[in-house]
């Protein structure tokens, strides 16, 4: 179990085999979502301002930002999310090496393309999406999912 | 200054929190590539302690000799999931090595390339391959030699969308770059575009042919976002013909699949190659002989968990090598041909429990040898039937 308290809101987090599931028990009962991103990925780089959307227009729709490039990088990471102006979102960093094992524990329906993004809604029924989000898809799904 | 300087206290604490689990100890950059020489030599480069790694084996990879490094120090090395060090022999002992050198800006880097020739005992200073020398991406190096010794490299190279950029206009993905040496990898002549609006995350394939040409096939992005793959053919002194569609899976995304082909040739000239997509009819990896406006003989590889699978041919004998995580191990398993792709028998090779790299399919002397550089076996080396 690896525990590292966050020195302040948006340190980077270790992501292991459970935290997928942690996110979704912090967040039960509510909509929230989980975007898988890497430094070295263009369309994760698009899709960042509707990130950033989605915390000013929905700050109680919950983000979890989880960069797949592992530990090594986590000084890049933190460098690309504050340029997006997203230094004090959620955020974690794959922190095991066995990255097959944990995109399985995530989706077993994944295969490792990226951006990856998992739309949660309030009674945990998970929508999948592969590519770049763009903001009329998310406020679609605000609109119809569950939030609550 | 200071935002990256706790930023990398932050990143050392968080290594220390998993110092304690032996299978996070080391982090990824498992890349690894392989080649044989003329006379059965194996030849492997690797990332090690940061840096491009070379070691050879007098006995199909049972062992190794030590390492020497190829790369200078504090120079990064790209080696995780399409990128890794490349390694190609050539005549009288000469042994070369390209690497990504990933630059400070996110996804920009430096194709880089150092020679040996004196069999692998000390190798040149790096030098960069590309003439562009902005600060932008130059990434997924791949590397050939042909058989008129002539050295030909190639990447993934983004000069022309930044430059529409500039201009404000669009442009789909990335391009393909290549440049040759002539003088035995001394140097390389300016580089030209073999191609635009590649995939820009994928590895690209090279297949040198008894013509002095260098096939080509990649993922592309086909309007208006289709990533599916492409096939060309150059010469060493820029003479391009125009992409033809090589794969036709349809699959519409935006994304970086980090999942490129590879392309081999039979004794019939006929080119067979396996890739990855999501398209819509048949998602997962696939083989097949590419043929104008089609695909002959294609079949599914491996089950839904089967990933970065790689093609050597010999004669008319097809291997294709891959691996897949089945919930708790990742297994290594291979199809072999003995009749130009039309019938298969499938054979697994091995499991790991830790990380594990891509496997890689070489010939020797009428024989498969896969190669798979994993944290568990360092380069394993499996001989197909």
């Amino acid at each position: 179990m690896l525990a590292v308290a966050p020195a302040r809101a948006g340190a980077l987090r270790p992501f292991g085999l459970g935290s997928f599931e942690e996110i979704r028990r912090a967040n039960a009962g509510r909509a929230h979502v989980v975007a898988f991103w890497s430094v070295t990925c263009a369309p994760c780089h698009e899709e960042m301002p509707v990130w950033r959307e989605l915390r000013r227009r929905r700050p109680d729709v919950p983000l979890a930002l989880v960069s797949t490039d592992g530990l090594p990088e986590a000084a890049g990471v933190e460098a690309r999310l504050a340029e997006h102006g997203l230094a004090d979102a959620p955020a974690w960093i794959f922190a095991d090496e066995r990255v097959e094992r944990l995109r399985h524990s995530i989706d077993r329906g994944w295969r490792g393309e990226l951006p990856r993004t998992y739309l949660v809604d309030a009674r945990g029924g998970t929508e999948a999406l592969t590519g770049r989000v763009q903001w009329h898809a998310l406020a679609d799904w605000l609109a119809r999912a569950p939030a609550r | 200054m200071r935002r990256r300087a706790a930023a990398a206290l932050l990143g050392a604490a968080l290594l220390a929190a998993c110092a304690g689990a032996r299978a996070q100890h080391a982090h990824g950059g498992l890349g690894a590539s392989a080649a044989f020489d003329a006379q059965g030599r194996l030849w492997a480069a690797y990332r090690h302690q940061g840096r491009v790694a070379v070691r050879a084996s007098e006995d199909l990879g049972a062992t190794w000799s030590e390492p020497r490094f190829a790369s200078p120090e504090n120079e990064p090395v790209a080696a995780d999931g399409d990128a890794r060090p490349k390694i190609a022999t050539a005549p009288g002992g000469r042994v070369y090595v390209t690497w990504t050198r990933p630059l400070s800006r996110p996804y920009t880097g430096e194709i880089r390339f150092a020679r040996s020739v004196d069999g692998g005992h000390s190798f040149s200073e790096a030098l960069t391959v590309h003439t562009d020398r902005q600060e932008i991406t130059h990434r997924f190096d791949a590397l050939t030699v042909l058989p008129d010794g002539q050295v030909v490299v190639a990447w993934i190279d983004k000069r022309d969308l930044e430059a529409a950029r500039a201009r404000g206009e669009a442009y789909r993905g990335a391009a393909v770059y290549a440049a040759a040496s002539a003088d035995g990898g001394a140097s390389f002549a300016r580089d030209f575009k073999v191609a635009d609006h590649s995939c820009e995350c994928c590895r690209l394939a090279l297949l040198p042919r008894a013509d002095g040409s260098i096939a080509m096939l990649w993922r592309h992005v086909f309007e208006p976002d289709i990533r599916d793959h492409a096939l060309a053919s150059f010469r060493p002194d820029g003479q391009v013909q125009p992409l033809r569609r090589a794969t036709f899976d349809d699959w519409r995304v935006d994304a970086c699949p980090h999942h490129g082909p590879s392309l081999a040739e039979d004794a019939q000239g006929r080119l067979h190659a396996v890739w990855f997509t999501l398209g819509p009819r048949a998602p997962g990896v696939h083989y097949g002989r590419l043929v104008e406006g089609g695909v002959e003989a294609g079949r599914r590889v491996g089950g839904e968990d089967a990933a970065h699978a790689d093609i050597a041919v010999t004669g008319m004998r097809v291997a294709v090598a891959w691996k897949g995580f089945d919930g708790s191990r990742t297994w290594l398993r291979a199809l072999l041909s003995e009749d130009g792709g039309e019938h298969w028998q499938e054979l697994a090779l091995d499991a790991t429990e830790g990380a594990s790299d891509q496997p890689r399919v070489l010939t020797h002397d009428g024989r498969f040898f896969v190669f798979w550089h994993t944290r568990e076996r360092a380069l394993g080396v499996w001989r197909l039937p």
